[in-house]
């Protein structure tokens, strides 16, 4: 696969314009009927239906945070899905820094995600982090 | 030759069974082992056979029983990414679930890394120290 429909290409494009604050370049990535597997345990973590209800939801989970930086560390192509690990950071606007692991897998259709899904931990230790649990 | 997928369908079967030996066969010698995230004895590295027979040793003692189930097989050239869900019962019988993706690299038939990712360090009750 090559050119505008390769997974790895299109997640990357989205991963540089989340990096650089280009959030309508990311947007523009989304198909228009995309379903985004937000992890349950993060804020607002559930399963969001369409390109429209994602921007409307990221602002709002955004909020909370002064930053939220992804480094992707290795991507790999299975299919139409590329697999991307890495570390994310995030920084409450009333907290620390908090660094972990994140997985995301996108699939792509015709140069733009399909569906998106993610794990991570954050959530958790965004909570224990709150809840003063070290 | 097996293909890399049936390598690692093989591998769940020796851990669901418990199949120690034939388990740490299945890794090649100098495999890399990893578990993600915080958890004191749930979480960590290893390297080789004898690394990752201590960490399997090391789960039997903390917990009463360690499963996952595996969902979902994606398979990327030598690497096969598995979605599932991991589990661990405590020893005061509570069980502690979290959706999982665990990675594999396959070369000869052999697993030259693992790494598994989930929530299950974090939604541990208390944080546990080695």
């Amino acid at each position: 696969m090559a050119g505008a429909d390769d997974p790895v290409q299109v997640v990357m494009r989205g991963f540089a314009a989340w990096a650089s604050g280009d959030m309508d370049e990311a947007m523009a990535l989304l198909a228009e009927d995309a379903e985004w597997n937000h992890a349950e345990s993060l804020p607002y973590g559930g399963t969001y239906h369409g390109a429209r209800e994602i921007r409307e939801a990221i602002p709002r989970w955004m909020v909370a945070f002064s930053s939220v930086r992804f480094e992707p560390e290795e991507v790999h192509a299975s299919g139409d899905t590329a697999w991307v690990i890495g570390t994310m950071e995030a920084t409450p606007r009333n907290g620390t820094t908090v660094r972990t692991w994140f997985v995301h897998a996108y699939t792509v259709r015709d140069g733009r995600m399909r569906r998106l899904r993610e794990w991570t931990d954050m959530g958790l230790l965004l909570a224990r982090q709150e809840a003063g649990v070290e | 030759m097996e293909t890399p997928e049936q390598t690692v369908l093989r591998a769940y079967g020796h851990f669901a069974r418990g199949e120690v030996t034939e388990l740490l066969a299945a890794l090649a010698p100098d495999v890399e082992w990893r578990v993600a995230g915080q958890g004191g004895n749930h979480g960590g590295a290893a390297r080789g056979r004898d690394g990752v027979e201590a960490v399997l040793t090391r789960w039997m003692t903390t917990f009463a029983e360690v499963g996952v189930r595996p969902l979902e097989f994606h398979a990327a050239g030598d690497t096969v990414f598995v979605v599932g869900e991991v589990t661990a019962v405590l020893r005061d019988g509570e069980t502690i679930r979290s959706p999982a993706v665990q990675l594999f690299e396959v070369k000869d038939g052999l697993v030259t890394r693992f790494e598994s990712f989930s929530e299950l360090g974090a939604r541990l009750p208390v944080p546990s120290v080695d």
